[in-house]
């Protein structure tokens, strides 16, 4: 009994850490997106699902709920983009972990010092430099022209492509370093085994490294994908606001809108489609246990 | 007779360091061959440059009369059995043993009707479904040894694969290896350490150290006759007692000995007043035995009781300590004691004079 209490009084500022600063956001949150929103601004203490069906549907003049794509288009914009994100993080993050992990013992220190050093440097200014290095007369575009790659073109600048490069600069980290883990971990002898079994090196790729390489190909690409999804700060600086994803749209509600329920329940639907991806993921772990 | 791997003039170099130094030896057909040496004489090197995993600095490797130097691993018709097995942990038994047919392109049934065929080899039909993980280290011993064997090798290599059992699995495994070499009539190739193991198993031992070929012989020839100090010292155990040569003639010479006693040997090529080495094995000496040529005084100073055997050192009269080793059989089993005085025999014959 005494014990318990002890460990009670221990985990007490975890508790308290947790529930303050975690559950209790979440549950205002869960509660304000189930409140009507109040036209001054905030919400009204009124119960309505009404931040729901905005989602899919907006009301006409004559007050008619009619369908309305405009949000869903930024919520399948803000899933492609974060899934290509992750795609192009991990065609890029294999080979650059696999290379580090050949490389001598100072060699790999230094690299991977390299890979997490932009984590020193304030994200702001890091996605500023791709604005610098993107824009018009950038460091770029005379780049190429100068070499004659290009000719008379419309800005690098403010469209999906540049907000993807900013994204794909910003999370790539969190893609090397756990598949360079897994890779590590790697038995060379099995690669060596593979060979030995008749098998080229494209097909030990295939059938020995990348399975094997499994955990950390998908542990990053949560890491990249779950981040993303929430990301604000690329499309507004690189997309130039033009183009939204969900993560901006929150941020207008709960801003410039000043449509509290409607941001909550964008919240709440951002959460949803994270805990679905996480739950197909940590299924699929639960199956890869059997095997090691 | 045909080869199944010749091998010229082959050197390995890492930086300065000469790990293989100009060997030179065939391997023949169907035969269990084996590399002995301690660790880092170059046996496994030599291995891994028969697989194709290292290449040699200089020298010329062939299988069954082709150059193979140019082939890349996974071009060379001989196979692996790793030291730790190295089974793919994400597939089961059955998929590691089909995995070296499944990239040569076969046919589906025939890869199920072939590593059916290895499972009933190794006994271990019952296990096809398992993971590596779920297999105790026997096991995945057999399942190397199947996965190596299943796409019909010219070559086995085998890596230390007994190391890594324990002392009685060790030892049925060599019988069932040993079978499996004559069952299938592929040419073994058998790295170890272990000069018992290669005594057992081998048709003929390449004795290796610092890179050289020491001797390379029959097991049998290899104990009975080794060609120098550390062949003698390597395998088996032994009394060395350091002598000169005396007196020589044509035919015989005449061994200066610290037991004094009255030695020729068959002369090959000694010098007069040349150093050499004396070799006895303690199981030629024989205590109080009566009629042997040479007869000895002397002292029980130590004893190991090793159940089949008991290992003595005695003193004898010129203060010489002598590895003698007995065996307990039926119509012998005397158990001498420390301080006991004795008499120790053994036959001229049985001394063998080394020069290195």
């Amino acid at each position: 009994m005494k014990k318990l209490s002890l460990n009670f009084w221990g985990l007490l500022p975890a508790y308290l850490v947790m529930s303050l600063l975690m559950v209790l956001p979440l549950l205002i949150i869960f509660y304000v997106s189930f409140m009507s929103s109040d036209p001054y601004g905030g919400y009204k203490a009124v119960f309505s699902l009404d931040s729901y069906t905005q989602i899919l549907y907006s009301y006409d003049w004559d007050e008619n709920l009619v369908l309305n794509l405009q949000y869903l288009k930024i919520i399948a914009r803000t899933l492609l983009l974060s899934a290509a994100t992750a795609i192009i993080c991990l065609l890029i993050s294999f080979p650059v972990a696999y290379y580090i992990s050949r490389q001598s013992h100072t060699m790999k220190t230094l690299l991977l010092y390299l890979v997490t050093l932009p984590f020193w440097v304030s994200m702001v200014v890091r996605v500023y430099a791709w604005v610098l290095i993107l824009s018009n007369d950038g460091v770029l575009e005379n780049g190429l022209r100068f070499f004659g790659l290009i000719g008379d073109i419309d800005s690098l600048l403010y469209n999906n492509g540049a907000m993807m490069v900013g994204m794909v600069y910003t999370y790539i980290p969190l893609m090397i370093l756990p598949i360079y883990a897994s890779i590590e971990k790697l038995d060379s002898r099995l690669i060596e085994a593979a060979s030995d079994l008749y098998s080229s090196r494209m097909n030990t790729l295939r059938r020995i490294i990348l399975p094997l390489c499994k955990p950390g190909i998908v542990a990053g690409f949560v890491l990249v994908f779950v981040p993303s999804l929430g990301t604000v700060l690329e499309p507004m600086l690189l997309g130039g606001g033009k183009t939204m994803m969900l993560g901006n749209l929150i941020q207008n509600q709960f801003g410039v809108a000043r449509n509290w329920s409607f941001g909550a329940s964008l919240t709440v639907l951002l959460l949803c489609i994270v805990l679905i991806f996480l739950m197909f993921q940590a299924r699929r772990t639960n199956l890869n246990k059997e095997f090691s | 007779m045909k080869h199944a791997i010749n091998i010229k003039n082959v050197s390995k170099y890492y930086g300065d360091y000469r790990a293989i130094k100009d060997i030179s030896f065939d391997i023949r057909d169907n035969e269990f061959f084996t590399l002995l040496g301690p660790s880092g004489c170059g046996k496994t090197t030599l291995l891994r440059m028969i697989a194709g995993f290292e290449i040699p600095s200089g020298g010329v490797i062939k299988l069954h009369g082709t150059d193979i130097q140019a082939l890349p691993a996974h071009k060379r018709c001989v196979n692996t059995v790793f030291q730790n097995y190295a089974l793919f942990p994400h597939m089961n038994v059955a998929q590691n043993i089909g995995f070296g047919l499944e990239m040569l392109k076969w046919s589906e049934e025939n890869i199920a009707a072939r590593v059916d065929e290895m499972l009933e080899l190794v006994h271990m039909r019952p296990f096809a479904a398992r993971m590596p993980a779920a297999l105790s280290g026997g096991q995945q011993q057999r399942i190397a040894l199947a996965r190596a064997l299943a796409p019909k090798p010219e070559v086995l290599l085998l890596d230390e694969p007994l190391s890594a059992l324990d002392l009685k699995l060790r030892q049925s495994m060599r019988d069932e290896l040993q079978q499996l070499q004559r069952d299938t009539g592929i040419t073994f190739i058998f790295v170890t350490h272990d000069q018992e193991e290669a005594l057992a198993m081998s048709d003929r031992i390449c004795v290796l150290a610092e890179g050289e070929v020491q001797q390379l012989s029959s097991p049998n020839e290899i104990y009975e006759n080794p060609i120098n100090k550390f062949v003698a010292d390597f395998i088996g155990e032994t009394n060395f007692m350091a002598v000169t040569i005396g007196a020589v003639n044509s035919a015989t010479a005449a061994i200066t000995n610290p037991l004094g006693i009255q030695l020729n040997v068959p002369n090959a090529g000694y010098r007069p007043g040349q150093e050499a080495t004396m070799s006895l094995r303690p199981e030629k000496i024989s205590i109080n035995t009566q009629g042997l040529e040479v007869n000895l005084q002397g002292e029980i100073v130590h004893r190991t009781y090793m159940g089949g055997y008991t290992h003595y050192k005695v003193r004898t009269a010129n203060g010489i300590e002598l590895r003698v080793s007995k065996r307990n059989t039926i119509s012998n089993d005397t158990e001498y004691q420390l301080q006991q005085r004795v008499d120790i025999g053994f036959s001229k014959t049985s001394v063998r004079v080394l020069c290195q």
